[in-house]
Parts: structure tokens; sequence; C-alpha cells
């Protein structure tokens, strides 16, 4: 039954729902009994579930399970004022610029990272690797996590280390070949950005087309 | 049925003058990403993006969470809970996590991850009972508040349907379809068969727009339309099409383009 509520837990019945609960508050055994008659008694899972305490209690239930219903209440409360968290704005330099100055101030591991951003250019996450792995493995990595993550847009920043900021050949060419196969997906670059020494290049500003 | 038609450009100003973020010694402090451990591909640690302010979760969130973990966890699940709360930045976040994503977190194993899934569709499963006590378009409020127990966390765009009996009453909460970012597949067609199977009256049509932003696009409209023509053929009535995005909501019937 968990297999199933990790699959689909839409199709799961609403005694097995009661079931599952009962487990979070009993010694598991068998629970399917005991879930059918709280249903009966309570009308449905709702009424099983916004039952005084009381009444649980009565049924020779432990205050566990009081406490699980309970608790389940609870969190409906809470995502009834769910908002989404606010993301980070990346669509512009002086935003990236912004989120990237913790990182151009402090020394770090050398890195080739990804940040992907959605269609309004807010931030959905970032991965990175170590920057000499083989291009076309890395390549392929990130735009599995792009879409994974239904990124419509990215911008690869190359940082770390002690050295002044240079574009490399190497930039210019990954930055073609990603441009090239992110195209194919629907998924624009922004930009390929190299920090270092508290300084950063774009390759944008440098001349690379977008 | 697009939210945009494409992604957005990246700004360029005329003249932007290449600033350096710091002039002076650089300091070894660690930062966000620093910490981040970078392994070999296919093991990469995902880097949730840093909240700019400070944490959106109140301390009953971590409570709850903690209560939750703690049985099914050997400790008091504190620890466990505010990692997660951190990583999705509040409970209805956590509840609503991808279980690969859940998984990733210490103290996340099948019997974390379970539990957060079992409470999370109990709760749904209840806040869809509390919109069903009373007519769907009695209160905005309450329809509004259970819009965003389902959506708040959903990534990609999502449509659902809100089938109401002759009273207004909520007979059933179903997803008509689901999509890549900017476009979900709609056939009216599938609503009214749907609507006429489970002998509703009237439809409410509910999408998200994962960015946040519930402006309407002009493929928005102009699907409600067929789906409300589509409907009328079966004297079906579309009430309302509401578009759900972050902590706002448009709805086509108030704004008065149905």
């Amino acid at each position: 039954m968990r297999a199933r509520l990790l699959a689909r837990p839409e199709a799961l019945a609403d005694y097995e729902i009661v079931e599952m609960l009962l487990f979070l508050g009993i010694a598991r055994r068998d629970t399917k009994p005991q879930a059918k008659a709280l249903i009966n008694r309570f009308g449905s899972l709702a009424g099983a579930l916004q039952a005084p305490p009381a009444d649980l209690l009565d049924s020779s239930l432990p205050q566990a399970v009081a406490d699980a219903f309970a608790l389940v209440c609870e969190a409906a409360g809470h995502m009834a004022k769910a908002r989404p968290r606010d993301r980070p704005r990346l669509g512009d330099w002086a935003a990236l610029e912004e989120y990237l100055d913790p990182r151009a101030r402090a020394w770090q591991p050398p890195s080739l990272a990804v940040l992907l951003l959605d269609s309004r250019n807010q931030l959905l996450a970032e991965h990175a690797w170590p920057p000499d792995l083989h291009w076309p493995e890395v390549q392929r990595d990130l735009l599995r996590e792009a879409l994974t993550r239904h990124a419509g847009a990215l911008v690869m920043v190359r940082s770390g280390g002690a050295a002044a900021p240079v574009l490399r050949e190497e930039d210019r060419a990954r930055h073609e070949a990603l441009k090239r196969a992110a195209g194919t997906l629907s998924i624009l670059v922004h930009d390929w950005l190299v920090l270092g020494a508290g300084d950063w290049i774009s390759l944008r500003q440098a001349g690379g087309r977008a | 049925m697009q939210e945009v038609a494409v992604p957005e450009r990246f700004e360029q100003p005329a003249e932007q003058p290449r600033r350096s973020f710091y002039a002076g010694p650089q300091a070894p402090a660690a930062t966000g990403f620093s910490e981040a451990p970078l392994r070999g591909l296919g093991a990469l640690l995902p880097v949730e993006p840093a909240a700019s302010s400070s944490p959106s979760f109140e301390p009953a969130e971590g409570r709850l969470l903690a209560r939750l973990l703690c049985t099914v966890l050997p400790s008091d699940g504190r620890r466990e809970a505010l990692t997660a709360l951190r990583r999705f930045g509040s409970l209805a976040g956590v509840l609503a996590a991808p279980e690969a994503e859940l998984r990733t977190l210490p103290g996340f194993g099948t019997h974390s991850v379970a539990a957060v899934k079992l409470v999370h569709e109990a709760a749904l499963r209840l806040a869809r009972a509390t919109l069903a006590e009373t007519p769907v378009l009695d209160s905005r409020e309450r329809l509004y508040a259970y819009l965003s127990a389902v959506l708040a966390h959903e990534r990609i765009e999502q449509f659902r349907i809100l089938f109401l009996d002759e009273a207004g009453m909520l007979r059933a909460d179903e997803v008509q379809g689901v999509g890549t970012v900017n476009h979900t597949p709609v056939y009216p067609r599938e609503v009214v068969r749907r609507a006429l199977e489970l002998g509703a009256s009237a439809v409410v049509l509910v999408h998200n727009h994962p960015s946040g932003d519930p402006t309407p696009s002009r493929d928005d409209l102009d699907m409600t339309a067929s789906v409300q023509e589509a409907a009328r053929a079966l004297s079906i009535i579309v009430r309302d099409h509401v578009i759900v995005g972050a902590g706002r909501w448009v709805s086509l019937a108030d704004a008065g383009l149905m």
C-alpha cells in the first residue's frame, strides 16, 4: 500500500488513508477493520479526521492516533495559506550581479554551474560540476536537469579559483554547442559568465551572440 | 493554452559598464555555494535558491513537521524538519515536494517520505471535503484557500475542473490535463463528456500559472470560450475560470472576460 501511496495517492480509498494514519499511532498490524469502523462511525474521512479526541479515545484508540488526525487538520490549515516561495528574478545583469556577488567575493573551488530559470527568469535551481569534466556529458546532464525542472532559460557561470576571469576559447565553443542543443529544447541560453578575483566577464557583453 | 509564448528575453541595457563586485584581497570565507560539495556526474547536489529574506516558515510549521517525522524516525525529528523546511520554504512546500527531492534530504528514507505524502493526501481530501460543504462559488476566500492548497506548489501548468451539481455544490474535482511549462492541452469535448458522466450541471475551470502571475493569456480566453461553446450544446454552464498564481488569483467571470 505504501508503494501505491507514493505512486498514485489519489487512487487510495478513504479507508486506506485512515489505515495508514493509524499506522502512525499504533504499532503495525492490520488496522483495516478499525479504519473501516472509524469511517462508518464518523461518516467519512473528513468526519474521522475532525472527530473530537475524546470520541476517538472512546473507540479504544491511543492518543497517538488522535494526535495524527489533529496533525492532518493542522497541515490542511497551513496548506490553505500556501504561497510559493519568492524566487530571485535574474532577467537582467543587475539582478545576476547581486545574486552572484557573494560567490565572487569569497574564494571557492573552481566550478561550472548552471542557473535554471523559468519562463519569467525566476531562478528554479542551480547545479554545479567540477569544471574539467568532459563537456558533452556535462551538457547532457545539464539539459536533463533543465527539462526535469521545467526551465525555459539558463545562465552558465564558471567561477572559483584565485585568478582574474578570462574568457577562453573553450567557453565560447561550449556556449555555442549549448545554445544549439538547448535551442532544440526551447530553452534559451541567456549568457555565459566567468567569475574570479572579485570580477566577472559576460560572454554576451564581450561580443558573443545571445 | 499558453502562459507566455516564449521565455522572457534577457534585458540588455544599451550601455552596461562592467563593475567589479569587490576590490580587495579575497577572504577565504565560506559562502552558501562553496558549501555545496562538488561531486562527479550523477551525484549532483542541487541547490535550492536561498531565500533573500529570512525563512518564510513559522515555528508552528517546524513543530508540526517534527511531530510527524518523530513518529517514523528514532530522533525527535527537529533537525530533519528544519532541513526540509529550509529546502522547500514552508510546510506546504515540503508536503507537496516530489518524492525524489525529499529523498535527497537527511532522514528522508521511505518511511519519512511516505509519512509526508500520506499527510499531504489526507489534508487535501480534508480540504476538498470542507469545500464541498457549501456551494463552491459562495465564498471566494474558501475557494481560493482550497485552490492554494492544491496548486500553490505545482511547478508545471495543471488544468483542473470543479464539477458542480444544480445547487452549486462540489461533486468532483479532477485534473483534466497537465502540460509543459507553458502549454497545457485542453479538450472541450472531454470536459463536457466527464461532466455528463458525473451528472454535473455546471463546471468551474481552474488552472495555475507556475510563474506566479495569474494574468490570463489570449489562449486562456480562447480556450474558455471553446469549452463554454461545447458545454452549451449540452446545457452545461461554465460558471467561471479561475487562474491561480502566487498568492493572487484571477476570476475570468469577475473580470468580465467570459
